[in-house]
């Protein structure tokens, strides 16, 4: 049998061979290649009248941030640019693009219309194909959201070349912190994705915690102490009014989170000193108990699809990872390695968790796949916790915390290759940040 | 009297101060949350919003006007959908100039030396200074690019890397698959993505981190004499190559075919430049591109076509494509390092990109 | 003149000891903010029935293991004498607050901290001490005593603490 097959490959390999060494094209496989950030040049956006040449130099500026930011990019100083783009229409000189590296071009306009809106237009160009990156677009708003147009024309940047929608144009809720570590004051407080634009919630007379935002980033859900005990409570983000989800005296409710249709909040409760997961229909107030274990079940989050729920659960002893479906039932752990493992978190793509784990006396940042495979850890520190996603599954943000009397936790945010670390900028300390999905 | 002015005045301020002050101490008075408001609009109706007026444009055009790229006009069309350009390249046309044996004395093209200004810092070291990671924290990257071939190697190299491939086997060896490199790869270490979770994992010896099982090398494709992988594999993958080879008249090119270190060059030369985002969905395409070349090694008109391409949706077959193109445009620099002697046997290439040995496990 | 000055000075204390044991809990609106006693209510520590008797001579915090809500002998001996205070002073009810180290995730040490409040009302409860006498409260790690971070400080803070409030029942 075997002789047979091997005479069968050996025949047709043969005939592959005559039929390359006749004819047909020479073929390579390449399957190595490099990891690195693609150079790119953002030439300064034109200001096409008297009045936009301010917001053309702080979009252009932005704009790089962003792209070099993600660590897939690496943007050329302006200093070695060859030629200089003055109109919008010119043709793309691809030869002094070429000469500096530039894999990617981007050109752009600013113009103040006759009503005082901005109209930012922009291009992407393949210097080494000699050919723009799909179209060009323009984008009209007023003038104070410069940041998002900025956003806006990075997010296609990023979409053309890795083929992914971007994360730029969004925003992220967050536990903003002040004072010392036994009487810390917390807000909620929301921001641009890169740390811009910071607005407060919440006042800080009651503990806050845990954030998270609805599927269409217009309410946020978090847990506050106001009445006295920590609570769950839903605040709508333009007029910042709230309110108390499941008022129910004598319990505790926590690690709230959205499912994907919004519609449906799922949440710990924790009575008698047991604590289990229960979802909350919106609509129509019903509540329903999705575990019940004498251990603790808690920081539960949707699968995109909204038919599975990951979170964590001390029913083996020790923290670990259990998926089980999104109307309860037997739960099935995912997580195996050794140490703890908590505050899973779905990826929007769907292919992975994120997760929160203790091993040794140190906390990481990690992902693996839905089934438990393929753990990877991205991070290491004495506090690491609370993974949240960008909305295109690329980026994972989290709280890292120093040790001591003087320790203070800060946002960070890393690429789901374990690349690019880096920390949120926002004046003070930060945790438990949430991200928005993309703004419309 | 003084009294009861000091005690009406007094009582009058500490209401003016509640009245200015009060505010303070209220709760839950923080302002609405706003978000500026952008739309994307096509260019139609961006004509239509604010009609096109000689505006003081300052047209400063540059020097010497090149003759407009064939899409700069591309913004003209109304449709805001990012239709990709791109993949309505045009096929290159057949090679006309099916003229083998025209100038064989001419030298084989330079290999890639003399262009320096064009040529992308491919074999220089990272410069330190350009990384655009780690504002805090010694984020620990002990290697900000991750190549096939270290820059420093720490770990002895033995004969995996290509280039001593390339030395070592210099025998016309008539098989097509393409020679992987053999098994046993000891530089895995410096070849991978070192998170900081394995940085201080390393560090701590007293740590059990999971073994990194680094994904396989790609199998080496079965060889023509060697059928010792799986057979089912092999069969299929020999009936696949049988299957695709196109039916083109081409005239048969005469001669030896490259050999084993030839190949080894251009694969070595392409991989090189070819920048894997291993972290996206296109890092689940394995895309096979082609070209027509001319003698000089250069892809004739910078025209590179999809043959095929596998996995992930079409967003990301269309970036994995891109970068595949790049990878050849950018590193031809004047030519590939190719036999001209035999031009016939790469007139046409095929070139697969496979980066399923680089993605993230 | 001299009545006058007590006045104030009584007034500042008393003030500054709601201040004290207001914004001890936690800041405001934590629980008891309504009903709980002000300084004045601490008492003298040699009154057998003042707060400041139960905080410093009962004890009013228990200690626990490394991820553990099982109450130690220790800690046995030390609810079995707030109960025994409570028991004997029907007037007060109390909050039992869980707290947790720093070194776990925030959604699991509110979990666990629930479970310590629990393991010390229970423990109280069967005792003796009206179960409606006492509620549970959990921190998790939004609080701890001692903020250095090594085993000295993660000790005092994994703790229930049975805070004491005026009024019957609630």
């Amino acid at each position: 049998m075997t002789k047979l097959r091997n005479f069968l490959i050996v025949v047709l390999a043969g005939f592959a061979a005559m039929a390359q060494a006749q004819q047909g094209p020479l073929r390579i496989e390449i399957t190595e290649g490099v990891i690195e950030p693609l150079p790119f040049a953002v030439s300064s956006f034109v200001a096409e009248t008297p009045g936009a040449s301010t917001y053309a130099g702080t979009i252009t500026r932005v704009i790089g941030q962003n792209l070099a930011g993600t660590g897939l990019f690496r943007e050329i100083p302006r200093d070695a640019f060859i030629s200089r783009v003055t109109n919008f229409d010119s043709p793309v000189q691809y030869a002094d693009w070429k000469a500096i590296n530039a894999q990617a071009l981007i050109t752009g306009s600013v113009n103040v219309a006759s009503d005082g809106r901005l109209i930012v237009k922009f291009r992407l160009f393949d210097v080494f194909s000699e050919a723009p990156l799909g179209e060009g677009l323009q984008f009209v708003g007023e003038p104070d959201g410069w940041r998002r147009m900025a956003h806006k024309v990075s997010d296609q940047v990023y979409s053309r070349i890795t083929g992914e929608a971007g994360y730029f144009d969004s925003r992220v809720v967050f536990v903003s912190e002040t004072g010392p570590k036994n009487d810390r004051r917390k807000r909620l407080a929301v921001m641009d994705y890169d740390g811009a634009n910071i607005q407060f919630l919440t006042d800080a007379s009651s503990i806050v915690l845990a954030p998270r935002f609805s599927p269409r980033g217009d309410r946020v859900l978090y847990t506050s102490y106001e009445t006295g005990f920590p609570q769950v409570f839903e605040l709508d983000v333009a007029t910042v009014q709230r309110r108390q989800l499941d008022v129910q005296t004598e319990a505790m409710t926590f690690a709230p989170r959205y499912a994907p249709d919004g519609l449906t909040v799922v949440y710990s409760l924790a009575q008698r000193g047991n604590t289990d997961i229960y979802a909350l229909n919106l609509r129509n107030g019903q509540r329903t108990r999705l575990t019940s274990a004498p251990s603790i079940e808690t920081a539960p989050s949707f699968s995109p699809d909204g038919t599975q729920i990951v979170f964590e659960s001390d029913r083996s002893g020790s923290q670990q990872l259990y998926v089980m479906s999104a109307r309860g039932g037997e739960p099935r752990r995912i997580s195996f390695g050794p140490g703890r493992y908590g505050t899973p978190v779905w990826s929007p793509r769907g292919d992975l968790i994120a997760f929160t784990k203790q091993n040794e006396g140190r906390f990481h940042i990690g992902v693996m796949r839905t089934d438990g495979s393929e753990e990877r850890l991205l991070t290491a520190s004495f506090l690491d916790e609370g993974p949240t996603w960008s909305p295109n599954g690329r980026v994972i943000m989290f709280t890292r915390e120093t040790a001591g009397a003087t320790g203070a936790p800060a946002l960070f945010s890393v690429d789901i290759s374990g690349r690019n670390l880096r920390r949120v900028p926002i004046d003070g300390a930060g945790s438990d940040p949430a991200w928005s999905p993309l703004l419309p | 009297m003084p009294t009861g002015f000091v005690i009406s005045g007094a009582a009058h301020a500490l209401f003016v101060l509640l009245l200015l002050f009060g505010g303070l101490f209220a709760r839950d008075r923080l302002p609405p949350v706003s978000v500026a408001d952008v739309t994307m609009i096509t260019e139609a109706q961006l004509a239509a919003l604010y009609p096109p007026t000689p505006s003081p444009r300052v047209v400063t055009d540059l020097t010497t006007p090149v003759p407009p790229t064939p899409d700069a006009e591309e913004q003209e069309a109304p449709t805001p959908e990012d239709t990709p350009v791109i993949a309505a390249l045009p096929a290159p046309t057949p090679a006309p100039e099916a003229t083998p044996s025209e100038q064989p004395a001419i030298p084989a093209p330079l290999p890639e030396a003399e262009v320096s200004d064009v040529g992308p810092e491919v074999e220089a070291p990272p410069p330190p200074d350009d990384r655009p990671e780690a504002l805090t924290e010694s984020a620990p990257q002990p290697a900000p690019r991750v190549a096939p071939e270290p820059a420093a190697p720490s770990e002895p190299l033995t004969e995996t890397a290509p280039q001593v491939v390339q030395e070592t086997a210099p025998s016309p060896s008539p098989e097509p698959p393409a020679p992987e490199a053999e098994a046993a790869a000891p530089e895995e270490a410096t070849t991978e993505i070192v998170t900081e979770a394995e940085e201080t994992a390393a560090a701590a010896p007293a740590a059990s981190p999971r073994p990194r099982n680094r994904p396989a090398r790609p199998a080496p494709q079965p060889e023509t004499e060697v059928a010792e992988d799986s057979t089912a594999a092999a069969i299929a993958a020999a009936v696949a190559e049988a299957a695709s080879q196109p039916q083109a008249a081409r005239p048969v090119p005469s001669g030896p075919p490259l050999n084993r270190g030839e190949r080894e060059a251009l694969r070595v030369a392409v991989q090189s430049c070819w920048v894997v985002d291993v972290g996206s969905r296109s890092a689940d395409v394995t895309v096979t591109v082609g070209m027509t070349m001319t003698r000089e090694g250069t892809v004739q008109g910078g025209q590179i076509r999809r043959v095929s391409a596998t996995g992930g949706d079409e967003a990301a077959q269309r970036a994995a494509f891109d970068a595949a193109r790049r990878a050849i445009l950018r590193c031809q620099r004047s030519g590939f390092p190719l036999p001209v002697d035999k031009y016939d046997h790469w007139r046409e290439i095929e070139m697969t990109f496979n980066p399923e040995g680089m993605r993230l496990k | 003149m001299i009545h006058l000055r007590k006045a104030l000075l009584l007034t500042a204390i008393v003030a500054l000891g709601a201040c004290s044991t207001n914004a001890g809990r936690f800041g405001a609106g934590g629980p008891g903010a309504g009903g709980s006693l002000g300084a004045g209510g601490l008492g003298s520590i040699s009154d057998p029935t003042s707060v400041a008797y139960f905080q410093a001579t009962v004890g009013d915090r228990v200690l626990f293991e490394v991820d553990q809500a099982t109450l130690t002998s220790t800690a046995q001996a030390t609810l079995s004498e707030q109960a025994l205070f409570l028991m004997s002073n029907g007037e007060y009810t109390a909050i039992i607050e869980g707290h947790a180290d720093e070194r776990g995730t925030r959604e699991y040490n509110l979990a666990l901290g629930a479970r310590r409040a629990s393991a010390v009302q229970d423990y109280l409860v069967s005792q003796g001490v009206a179960p409606n006498r006492l509620r549970t409260v959990t921190y998790g790690k939004e609080r701890p005593l001692e903020v250095c971070s090594d085993e000295a400080c993660y000790s005092q803070n994994r703790r229930g603490v049975t805070v004491l409030t005026a009024g019957l029942g609630s």
